[in-house]
């Protein structure tokens, strides 16, 4: 029970994190956003609480704001992507300027997702295929680990590709990400961190 | 209610079994595996700026690991500029256009390709209805594939407003050498006993096979002498700097010309065989005497003497390089003369067709679809909107247009509808406000880039292009000794999903527009057309990507009939007469000089740095970092202009003209003409989008008044006076 409530709060989060349908702005809207939220907290044992930005009052407007946010090149272009905070390879013997740099897409983080869900079949859809490795793939494969995986290998992805979302905190922070969106990440950071701490 | 979780990544057999036998979970397994793994070689072609040069892509696990040169292109030869390593950055930037965007109010909505292009065709069918097709104009940096699709779609409409980037680069030089000697020859570089470069910055201005060729001739002997208000990188390396006065080029051009007819050191044969006009041309020279010329352009009238018996001696193994933008390509009121009396000078050494003089070369031959499937479209009969060759506004100019004189006419309302492709006028013309009155009052703008650039910004649509090395794109052709065919293939797939090639977007609005039978063959077609008389098949070339073949006219030495009216050099043209213009080239002063009595005062030049081009590369973080690292951004004034102004090397000054006021760091160099203050053209991005570069240096474009010189219809971005302070 534990194990899917977990599988359920990514999922939860992840689908949270991909841009809002209309069912999600209802959720987030009427409350059965939060309440599914605080059912998977309590089902996994975190002790964490949902925070109370997760409740919107304007439906209409969580389109724009994710789009404001994260998508609009007119806007602060927030980031979802683990490739864009970490350096773009740790190997050496790229001969590119720019290959031990953070800010690019298709990192090594991209790269070796992309390898991973061909390896075990799973298909990224087109619009996604820019970021292998956005925080929702991430969130949703990390779902899938738990489901089917081991422990330890859930705990191993939770270190080695969601370790960057303090600096996304931080990046969110600064361009002034407020309201849903604000308190999601600040949420998915906290749920993050807890689990690093519970499965170490 | 209850929420619906998507499911972004869709599976069939996830299990506990699979995730069990991968290996690849461990990211640090996977990377070692990585480093393991071989490399794939594609070649390409680069797009740091517009040479265009031969790229071999190094892949690994499909990610790009490093870029070399091309050793089978005739601009590369195996060697890459700084550019392109920097420019590979693009394809995995964050802040790329991934979707179609439609203006709403000052904001942008996302919108599907088929809204766009539905809703596109109709607004320009009701613009051509309603104003005609001289209404809209079409706006690109020219590549291959926008000069085959614009040209067509543009011409199926009736359109003939094609402008492009070159008005602030090379017309006059367009204009001058078409004049004289039919088009613009190169220098056989390689061979040169003596060369001339009056503004040419071949160290800085990067094609890597010239600087392989600039490098032998140095090896072999050759005497390079740069002609300069500034010590460029180039000077740096050639056997002689020559300071010069800016914007008197002319003025030396034509007592170099007196010097070699007054003492009889011209080429007399060569004259009497090959030339017409001479007499005209020998009158305006003996008139511009060495002591004259010496008080216009600071060079001493034994040193213009020292050059023109140089020139001679080594004649006609010897050029004086056509240059490109240089001194006389778009910056001052009388480059299209300075680029007439550059080539009449050649003329006079005999050096046209001369080992180690001025040549022309063909291009490869390229095949073409048979003309029932790919019909050309009638020739527009109305008169371009910029000017253009048309009788009482620019009847000399090149097709390379106008582009500031159309956006007068556009916020005039004459002009309603645009499209602009990889290019940003408003950022590389000068004066920005006159380009954004123009743009912002057209009726419809539509804007094809990567980039939210400055001209994208005022779009009413923006479509985006995948990155360069995403996308195949049309076969080249460059002119060579061995000619080159090269193609941009597509060395990984695009990275976004919404992003559509040139060609398919111009396919999709001609639908819609109803002119679909001039695009009946597919850009695949086009490129196996174009190959089939090399017997090689594109599946081959595509591995290939470039080869040096035989050139259409096979490369000799010697004279040949030219492609003037005459067919010889033309020292004297009826056409530039029946224009209005002087029939020969002779002294034009510049159009603005500095006061020498203000210490403020100075002429604002510009010019190349090795590592960007233009303002496309300002962007790029690696590029952007050397400015940096070397005060790349920098105003250079002499040291005794700065003493009298109380600037030390590296204080921040104000730069003041009419248009704008300024500050940026000095760079105090003995390097700069003391009259001279010199700005590299990139920086000073003003879209707040170009993340990297906005906000970071100044450009001469905010200083310069936009206008158009009469005779080719260049931007004249030399001629602008500013007053420099301490800040």
């Amino acid at each position: 029970m534990a194990g899917q409530g977990r599988a359920e709060l990514y999922r939860l989060l992840s689908t949270a994190l991909s841009p809002p349908s209309a069912d999600l702005a209802a959720a987030a809207a009427g409350g059965a956003f939060v309440a599914a939220v605080d059912r998977c907290l309590a089902a996994c044992g975190c002790p964490l609480t949902s925070p109370g930005g997760l409740t919107i009052l304007d439906p209409d407007g969580l389109s724009r704001a994710y789009w404001h946010w994260f998508e609009d090149p007119l806007g602060p272009r927030v980031h979802l992507v683990e490739s864009v905070y970490t350096p773009w390879t740790r190997q050496t013997d790229p001969a590119l300027p720019f290959a031990g740099e953070r800010g690019w897409l298709g990192g090594d983080s991209a790269a070796h997702l992309t390898d991973l869900y061909r390896a075990l079949g799973l298909a990224v859809p087109e619009e996604w295929a820019h970021a292998p490795d956005h925080l929702a793939l991430e969130l949703e494969f990390l779902a899938l680990l738990i489901e089917c995986g081991t422990p330890a290998q859930a705990a191993q992805f939770i270190r080695q590709h969601l370790s960057w979302l303090p600096d996304l905190v931080r990046k969110a922070e600064d361009a002034g990400v407020d309201g849903f969106y604000g308190a999601l990440l600040q949420f998915v950071a906290a749920v993050v961190e807890w689990d690093r701490g519970a499965t170490r | 209610m209850e929420l619906t979780r998507r499911r972004l990544l869709s599976t069939a057999s996830f299990s506990a079994a699979v995730v069990g036998t991968t290996p690849l979970l461990d990211i640090d397994r996977w990377l070692a595996a990585l480093a393991d793994a071989p490399a794939e070689v594609r070649p390409s072609t680069c797009n740091g700026c517009s040479s265009h040069c031969g790229m071999l892509v190094h892949l690994k696990g499909g990610r790009v690991w490093k870029v070399t040169g091309h050793p089978e292109h005739g601009r590369s030869l195996g060697r890459l500029c700084a550019r392109a390593h920097g420019a590979v950055s693009w394809l995995y930037d964050p802040d790329r256009l991934a979707q179609p965007l439609k203006r709403d109010g000052t904001r942008f909505r996302p919108i599907s390709w088929d809204h766009a292009l539905d809703e596109i065709a109709e607004r320009l069918k009701a613009i051509l209805a309603r104003h005609g097709p001289g209404a809209l104009f079409w706006s690109h940096n020219p590549r291959a594939d926008g000069v085959l699709y614009g040209t067509r779609f543009m011409h199926a409409l009736g359109a003939p407003t094609i402008v492009t980037h070159n008005a602030a680069c090379n017309t006059a030089l367009t204009a001058g050498f078409g004049a004289v000697l039919g088009r613009v020859p190169e220098v056989d570089l390689a061979r040169t006993r003596y060369l001339l470069l009056i503004g040419r910055n071949y160290a800085e201005g990067v094609r890597t096979s010239s600087s392989i060729a600039m490098g032998q001739a140095l090896a072999a002997g050759a005497k390079v002498v740069v002609v300069d208000p500034r010590h460029s990188a180039t000077a740096a390396i050639a056997s002689e700097w020559i300071p010069i006065r800016p914007g008197t080029d002319l003025a030396l051009v034509l007592a170099l010309a007196h010097v070699l007819i007054t003492e009889a050191r011209y080429d007399a044969a060569f004259v009497r065989e090959h030339t017409t006009g001479f007499e005209e041309f020998r009158t305006v020279a003996l008139a511009h005497t060495p002591e004259w010329a010496a008080v216009e352009t600071g060079i001493s009238a034994a040193t213009i003497r020292r050059v023109a018996r140089d020139l001679a001696g080594a004649k006609p193994h010897c050029a004086v390089d056509p240059s490109w933008k240089g001194a006389f390509g778009a910056n001052y009121l009388n480059s299209t003369d300075t680029a007439r009396a550059v080539a009449c000078l050649n003329a006079l050494l005999g050096n046209i067709g001369a080992e180690g003089g001025l040549v022309f070369y063909s291009g490869p031959r390229l095949g073409s679809p048979p003309a029932a499937r790919w019909p050309a479209p009638p020739r527009p009969t109305v008169a371009r909107a910029d000017g253009a060759g048309v009788a009482g506004e620019f009847p000399l100019a090149p097709a390379q247009g106008v582009p500031q004189h159309l956006m007068r006419k556009a916020a005039q309302g004459k002009v309603k509808a645009g499209i602009v492709v990889h290019h940003n006028p408003i950022r590389n013309f000068p004066d920005p406000k006159h380009m954004e009155a123009g743009m912002g009052a057209l009726d419809l703008l539509v804007v094809i880039d990567t980039h939210l650039t400055e001209t994208a910004r005022l779009a009413h649509y923006i479509l985006p292009e995948p990155c360069f090395l995403e996308q195949e794109e049309l076969i080249e052709g460059i002119p060579g000794e061995r000619a080159t065919i090269a193609m941009r293939t597509q060395v990984v797939p695009p990275r976004f999903a919404y992003t559509k090639p040139l060609p398919e977007i111009i396919e999709g609005l001609a639908r819609r527009m109803g002119i679909e039978r001039y695009f009946a063959v597919s850009l695949e077609e086009l490129n196996r057309a174009r190959l089939a008389p090399h017997g090689v098949t594109l599946e081959q070339f595509r591995r290939r990507g470039s080869m040096l073949v035989d050139p259409s006219t096979p490369f000799r030495y010697g004279m040949r009939r030219l492609e003037t009216p005459s067919g010889k050099v033309e020292f004297a043209s009826e056409r530039f007469a029946r224009a209005g213009f002087n029939a020969v080239p002779t002294w034009v002063p510049p159009k603005v000089r500095p006061d020498l009595a203000d210490p403020k005062a100075f002429r604002l030049i510009h010019g190349k740095q090795a590592f960007h081009s233009h303002t496309a590369t300002a962007n790029i973080p690696v590029l952007l970092q050397i400015t940096k690292d070397y005060g790349g951004e920098r105003i250079w004034i002499h040291p005794r202009r700065a003493a009298r102004l109380g600037i030390s090397d590296g204080d921040l000054v104000r730069v003041t003209s009419p248009l704008a006021a300024q500050t940026v760091r000095a760079r105090v160099t003995h390097r700069i003409h003391p009259e001279a203050a010199y700005l590299p053209a990139g920086y000073g991005r003003t879209s707040p989008y170009m993340r990297t570069g906005f906000g970071f240096g100044i450009s001469p474009n905010d200083h310069t008044v936009a206008d158009a010189e009469p005779i080719s219809g260049h931007a004249m971005m030399h001629e602008v006076i500013v007053w420099i302070e301490k800040a």
